[in-house]
């Protein structure tokens, strides 16, 4: 039996992200830059995500830079710098918008975007969306840049194995307190949580799988 | 083989103290989500003194909150930060008589040790291993003979990267002066017990294999220990994901607290997850596993469920809407 959850559910809505009616470090600093990518790698979503993770928090925002400092500090909900943890993980996924479109999209991190989803849309995804809840989430099923993910919170898996404690690496969008963090957690273990994937994943030794046999043998002499 | 049986009921503990959230001084702070959080903020960790003094770390209010025995309360002890320039604490202990207080700096993962006497915690000891590397320091360990962390590998600094490293545990000892500990932690070949023994635990895999060591004499021994998951009793074992967290030296031997939830999400569904305490002998011999109470409340936050008072005694804390719970097995 599921717990049930005594917190407020993000909004099933799509997120879109109001014009703020102030200047703010948004309006001042953040711009407009995107393109259309054929494949993702989690190694590329990784080194996405870890650029993110000094930076700061924003509820349900979307843009963040690499100077490993809030730059928004003690100002929660001003259209301030850092993503929130949905957010996050549609940038680091590269995921595109409207919700449900398939294909990929490299975000800037200076460009404010929050993406289409929710944590809870990760959570419950439908049929078709570019990503999928995995059947099981032992961590012999799941991989690196795989989501834990519930209704309310989502964070990427650091690495593959887990630590000696048995808990997960997490790279997440932890809060106003935290701004975006890795961490150790026990998500895994939570019967809320389930584990998520992005589809059409390219494997990070792409190109270089594998390599053709020569048409000849070498020959090498032994003196 | 232990099993654990998921239509069990948690066994009954003792009731100690329940310490309800609000503004004022003598509450416990609750911030809720989502506006600033995307989980809530609660304590995150507790502690059991001499003669059963409750100490809560109080994250939102960015302070250790003291109780008696039956949850009045006492004081505060503050200087904590609770923002993302400073490290944030992650978990206190007792030890020698004082109450220590772990934090993880908010840009690395590391272990940073104040002593919180008094009415203002100490001054910040940053740690590092023998080797100048930053350690990754989860947990203290309550009850271990002197003040003990549980080390997870490098912090992910100074070419380091996460998820690497020694593991196991560390000694941190007693600093100079104002400093809590030393600047350098040791590493033990396990945790140490009253005995003079050191026992380790460690998790082999998440399909519910431990191993656990014991050291003695410059003999060591291991020994692995494994559970399954039973959807009731006399059921055939589905796979899980077993989580053994927050080991506790007790009574000579080991307490682990443990949380499962099946690994397919259809089993999850029907038959729910659950938490067990642990008990093992000096000689690695399962004492007591029972399902411990839990509440339906998104308590992620919370690094340290149970833990070893000074009386010896093994408390779990639980955390639901309206405050804080202390419970006594």
């Amino acid at each position: 039996m599921r717990k049930l959850l005594g917190i407020a559910v993000v909004a099933a809505s799509a997120l879109v992200l109001p014009v703020p009616a102030e200047a703010s470090w948004v309006s001042e600093h953040c711009f407009d830059d995107h393109n259309v990518v054929k494949s993702w790698k989690r190694a590329d979503a990784k080194a996405y995500a870890t650029v993110a993770a000094w930076e700061g928090y924003e509820y349900a925002g979307g843009c963040w830079n690499d100077n490993d400092r809030d730059d928004t500090p003690n100002a929660p909900d001003s259209f301030g710098e850092g993503p929130d943890c949905s957010g996050l993980v549609f940038k680091a996924w590269m995921l595109r918008l409207p919700k449900g479109q398939t294909g990929g999209m490299w975000w800037n991190r200076m460009e404010n975007v929050h993406g289409s989803y929710s944590s809870t849309m990760f959570a419950t995804a439908e049929a078709g969306w570019p990503f999928f809840v995995l059947p099981e989430k032992d961590r012999m099923t799941t991989a690196y840049m795989d989501a834990m993910a519930r209704k309310g919170h989502i964070g990427l898996l650091y690495v593959n194995g887990g630590t000696s404690s048995g808990t997960d690496v997490i790279v997440h969008a932890k809060g106003d307190a935290y701004g975006t963090v890795i961490s150790e957690e026990a998500y895994r273990f939570d019967t809320d949580y389930v584990a998520v994937r992005r589809r059409g994943w390219t494997a990070d030794c792409e190109p270089q799988c594998s390599r053709p046999l020569p048409a000849t043998p070498l020959l090498v002499r032994v003196p | 083989m232990l099993t654990a049986d998921l239509s069990e009921p948690p066994a009954r503990w003792d009731l100690v103290a329940s310490i309800p959230f609000g503004p004022a001084e003598h509450q416990l702070g609750l911030e809720l989500p989502p506006q600033n959080t995307p989980l809530p903020y609660v304590p995150n960790s507790f502690a059991v003194g001499e003669g059963g003094v409750l100490s809560f770390l109080d994250f939102r209010k960015n302070r250790v909150a003291h109780y008696t025995a039956d949850g009045r309360y006492v004081g505060q002890t503050t200087g904590l930060d609770g923002d993302r320039l400073h490290p944030h604490g992650t978990d206190l202990a007792p030890s020698g008589g004082r109450l220590y207080l772990l934090e993880q700096d908010n840009f690395t993962l590391s272990g940073i040790v104040r002593r919180g006497d008094g009415l203002r915690v100490g001054p910040r000891v940053p740690v590092s291993l023998p080797d100048g590397a930053r350690p990754l320091l989860s947990r203290l360990v309550p009850g271990a003979r002197g003040l003990v962390a549980v080390l997870n590998g490098y912090a992910g600094t100074g070419g380091h990267e996460i998820g690497t490293g020694p593991t196991g545990a560390v000694a941190l000892l007693p600093g100079a002066g104002d400093q809590a500990v030393r600047e350098v932690a040791r590493p033990l070949p396990g945790i140490p017990l009253a005995d003079g023994t050191f026992m380790g635990f460690a998790q082999e895999t998440v399909d519910g294999r431990a191993t656990l060591t014991h050291v003695t004499s410059g003999r060591s021994f291991s020994r692995s220990l494994q559970m399954r998951v039973v959807p009731e009793a006399g059921a055939a074992p589905f796979p899980a994901a077993v989580g053994w967290f927050a080991v506790l030296a007790v009574e000579r031997g080991l307490g682990v607290f443990i949380m499962l939830t099946p690994a397919a999400q259809e089993n999850v569904e029907r038959h729910g997850g659950g938490r067990w305490y642990l008990q093992i002998s000096a000689g690695g011999d399962p004492l007591v596993f029972e399902r411990v109470p839990e509440t339906r409340f998104a308590d992620e936050n919370v690094v340290r469920h149970v833990t070893v008072g000074a009386d010896g005694g093994v408390y779990l804390m639980l955390v639901d809407r309206e405050g804080v719970t202390v419970l006594r097995r």
